[in-house]
């Protein structure tokens, strides 16, 4: 018999051995129990986020301009894909591309995921319809592969394309709102992000819920701004502009009626187009481009002279044809001298000379303090996003001289973006009042409210007599110097304009034009801007923004059901 | 027939521990399974609770049967188990990419496991039969040479830690038997040589390796250590009491897997916590030390090998098994002995718990 004794140290060594693992499970249950407890009831916890459509936004008529789909976005779960070629195969022709790119842009995603700093979004399609959706995860099924994850969502839609684009904005994924009425209004079109969290299947923790965002209506009429699309677009190929902006506004509210920009975009295809060059289309030149507008300013420069009895209608000035301010020459246009002259020549042959004499007469001080009030040098608060502010140095600013006051006179050496313009104009037709230009007249707030935009009068900037005084010299001018302006059965005021176009702070031979008129003169109703950048077939205002002006002035009397004043 | 007498040998504790684990086991099984929606799952505890009654009848056929008779079946029992063990390699199927079971119509033989015992019966005899011979040194070679075919076929299927289990079974089967003082350290040299050797093996070096490592947190990988963190989630969730029979929140929700076979353990933690914890590895204790207690009583050193044996093959099983599900071990397919539902080593662990009790019964010379 071999001897008990090696049996026991036996026991003595397994009993030891066991106590090993016995110390270890009073460890991890009773000391660290805290830690796995915490661990699991992370595991349990779910939370699924739910989140409501974002508001709709329609025209005034009630025609839908942007509105949210039931959309799909597939995500790439980089712990259960492998098969990369087969998942391509099956995404491919759900999202319309090539397999190979597909795969190609998969297996990036899952070297990505594998860094540290993983930099690539794992997101591999997204607003793809329920249709697709579920053929997407039908293929998948077949095909006994995982790897696709599949999140419900919503997709902007815009159902008219690129009609209005560059004022609707658009949105991202996530979706945050960019550019125009979608960034400006984001926080009332967005819906509250809701969660369900539940302890896996076992209990519902809590429900936060998710509302639609607001839904918005516009001022913009389709039918006025569709066709102010299409003229903008005839004029670039008239002229071989090789861009442009068209504004039409309410004058009496400061709404917009219409806002058309070229070249434009179509916010459907924003997302694409935010990786490429083109990116830079996404925006709306006409709230954030500010430009030299030129001529068209000297309207306000006599309207400040006229409201402050420094002019009259009838008071006749000298022009001298040449005026030198601290080494600059000012010359009028055509470099001619047109002698004894009242503010309607003025206007009528756009003389630069007496203009920038009236701005001296009338000093710095008085002359910036209209500028200002006329909405120059400062955003115009228009709903929109990223709208600029211009630039208009004042006597306070070291580079500031007298020679700023001579061309700021007729709007050179100044910086405004379209809105500025055409809302400075529009205080002429508008009595004297500057008003805050506004595309949005009405929200269905989240809580059911209906609100209603009233329009906001900013300034009293000139009074209603020395108004209807310029406008009276307005139409005899525009009578007199652009008188394809004119619209049969209303009066017409209006003003062109001419500024170099810039490149990199060199002057070309290139010019920007405007005209900014309003109708019907006497008591004005609507009020246009016209703009085009760098026309082929003149340099001048007159041969190339008027007859789109005048198109677009009688359309939009159709349109709107302005009666005609006049025989 | 067996003479009325013998049954007041029979180890009832022994016994009674072994039902009240393979009870357990199976309430566990279901607890595990019941959630799990495959019906073949589903039902594990019932074929578990069929598999320990048949193994119930053959441990009690064992226990009746000379354990001495086994003597006679020695040299067709190690053939049979060398060309099982190779057999296997050709014609067994493949999971995981081990190839280690026999398919035989629905129900799975894994040779590995039989391997244990019937290496436990052919080292007992050979070292029996050869007490007093000297030097132990050549007891020692032989018994070395008739264990090594077996360990290399199985390092072959890959399977590690049954490789491992024979090895240590055999030095303590070895070191029991009379091994001299001077030996052990030429034995202890050996089982650092076979570890050694155990790490060259490719097979080792793209799996076993890779598993120390994420043990070690050596390497990371996310999810490649899902298993044992888990496991260790449950385990830790349990605290003192548990959440509960049918109540474990990681357990009911499947957040991991194997939770019926080699992570029962896991479960019994989650939901009996560490109380039903210690009631398990007591009884296991029991169980271990019992053997060990008939091998310090047997009439003979046959027996008292064929115990020592049976003792440390459950004994590493179970350590090893909890060392993995405390992470205290990598992960490694070992089934907890009588509790996870694992057939094939439930049948051979009956066995061996019958020629336990067989020795038992006849630890005393009787008056017939």
């Amino acid at each position: 018999m071999v001897s008990s004794r090696r049996l026991i140290i036996l026991a003595v060594i397994i009993g030891l051995t066991l106590s090993i693992a016995f110390a270890r499970a009073i460890q991890v249950q009773v000391f660290e129990n805290p830690k796995y407890a915490a661990a699991a009831h992370d595991q349990q916890i779910e939370t699924r986020i739910t989140l409501a459509p974002r508001g709709a936004i329609f025209d005034r008529n009630g025609s839908p301009l942007a509105v949210s789909n039931r959309a799909y976005i597939v995500r790439v779960d980089g712990r259960a894909l492998t098969d990369t070629a087969t998942v391509a195969t099956a995404l491919a022709p759900v999202i319309g591309k090539r397999v190979e790119e597909v795969q190609q842009r998969i297996e990036a995603i899952l070297a990505d995921r594998k860094s540290l700093t993983p930099t690539l979004s794992t997101i591999v399609a997204y607003n793809l319809s329920p249709q697709a959706t579920y053929q997407l995860t039908q293929t998948m099924q077949s095909l006994a592969r995982g790897g696709l994850l599949v999140d419900e969502t919503w997709a902007r839609a815009y159902p008219y394309g690129p009609i209005a684009g560059p004022t609707l904005g658009f949105v991202s994924l996530q979706p945050v709102g960019y550019s125009g009425v979608e960034a400006y209004y984001d926080a009332q079109l967005s819906s509250p992000v809701g969660q369900r969290r539940e302890r896996s299947r076992l209990e519902l923790l809590v429900i936060t819920p998710t509302r639609s965002g607001a839904d918005l209506v516009l001022t913009l009429d389709l039918t006025l701004q569709t066709y102010v699309e299409a003229r903008l677009a005839q004029a670039i190929q008239d002229t071989g502009a090789s861009g442009g902006t068209i504004i039409v506004l309410e004058t009496k509210t400061g709404a917009v009626l219409a806002s058309a920009s070229w070249p434009g975009y179509d916010p459907n295809r924003a997302i694409e187009l935010a990786g490429t060059p083109d990116a830079r289309l996404l925006r709306d030149p006409a709230v954030s481009d500010a430009y030299e507008p030129g001529s068209v300013l000297k309207v306000l420069t006599i309207a400040a002279a006229l409201e402050l009895g420094q002019v009259t209608p009838q008071t006749i000035l000298t022009d001298t044809g040449r005026l030198v301010i601290h080494n600059k020459r000012i010359y009028n246009s055509d470099r001619g001298r047109y002698g004894r002259v009242n503010i309607e020549d003025i206007l009528a042959n756009s003389l630069n000379v007496p203009t920038a004499q009236i701005a001296l007469d009338m000093g710095a001080e008085a002359f910036y303090q209209r500028f200002r009030l006329f909405g120059l040098g400062h955003r115009t608060g228009i709903d929109l996003g990223n709208e600029a502010s211009g630039v208009l140095r004042t006597p306070s600013d070291p580079e500031w001289s007298r020679a700023d006051l001579a061309t700021n006179s007729y709007g050179q050496g100044l910086m405004a973006t379209p809105y500025q313009v055409i809302n400075a104009i529009n205080v002429i037709a508008n009595d004297g009042v500057l008003m805050q230009p506004y595309v949005v007249q009405q929200w269905r707030a989240t809580n059911g409210e209906i609100v209603r935009k009233q329009p906001v009068p900013v300034a009293r900037v000139i009074s209603a007599q020395t108004a209807r005084a310029l406008r009276q010299v307005m139409t005899r001018a525009t009578r007199r110097g652009t008188p394809k302006a004119l619209v049969k059965g209303y009066p017409v005021a209006g003003k062109t304009g001419t500024a170099d176009w810039y490149l990199n702070g060199v002057k070309q031979e290139t010019t920007i034009v405007t005209y900014v008129g309003f109708l019907p003169a006497d008591d004005p109703r609507i009020t246009i801007l016209v703009k085009l950048d760098q026309p082929q077939s003149s340099k001048w205002s007159a041969p190339t923004t008027v007859p789109v002006f005048h198109d677009v002035a009688e359309r939009a009397c159709q349109i709107l059901g302005i009666p005609p004043t006049m025989d | 027939m067996v003479d009325a007498r013998l049954w007041r040998r029979f180890d009832w504790l022994l016994l009674a521990a072994v039902i009240l684990l393979v009870a357990f086991g199976v309430a566990m099984i279901f607890s595990a399974t019941r959630n799990e929606g495959n019906p073949s799952v589903e039902r594990s505890w019932l074929d578990q609770a069929i598999t320990a009654v048949i193994g119930l009848m053959i441990l009690m056929i064992f226990s009746i049967l000379d354990y001495t008779l086994l003597k006679s079946f020695v040299t067709p029992m190690y053939i049979g188990i060398v060309a099982a063990l190779a057999l296997v390699l050709v014609i067994g199927i493949e999971r995981q990419g081990a190839r280690r079971w026999f398919s035989l119509g629905g129900f799975d033989l894994q040779p590995g496991e039989l391997a244990k015992l019937a290496l436990t019966i052919v080292l007992a005899k050979l070292i029996a039969d050869r007490q007093g011979r000297r030097p132990y040194l050549e007891t020692i070679l032989l018994s070395g040479l008739l264990v090594a075919p077996c360990i290399v076929l199985i390092l072959l299927q890959p399977n590690l830690s049954t490789a491992l289990t024979i090895a240590f079974l055999w030095l303590v089967i070895v070191f029991v038997g009379g091994v001299e003082r001077q030996h052990i350290l030429i034995m202890a040299v050996a089982g650092l040589a076979i570890v050694l050797l155990v790490t060259q093996l490719p097979s080792f070096q793209t799996y076993q390796l890779r598993r120390i490592e994420l043990l070690l947190g050596l390497t990371d990988e996310p999810g490649a250590n899902y298993q044992s963190e888990q496991a260790l989630i449950a385990l830790g969730n349990g605290g003192l009491l548990g959440q509960g029979y049918l109540q474990g929140q990681q357990t009911q929700l499947r957040f991991f897997p194997v939770r019926h076979t080699d992570f029962i353990f896991s479960v019994i933690g989650e939901e009996l916590g560490f109380v039903g914890c210690v009631i398990f590895m007591l009884l296991l204790m029991i169980v271990i030390l019992r053997a060990l207690r008939t091998a310090i009583i047997a009439r003979d050193t046959f027996g008292r090998l064929l115990c020592t044996g049976i003792a440390a093959t459950l004994f590493l099983q179970t350590y090893i098994n909890l060392a993995m599900q405390v992470g205290l071990m990598p992960v490694t397919g070992v089934p907890l002995p009588f509790v996870s539902y694992a057939r094939s080593s439930l049948v051979v662990l009956m066995v061996a718990i019958g020629i336990v009790e067989s020795v038992a019964m006849r630890h005393k010379k009787l008056e017939f």
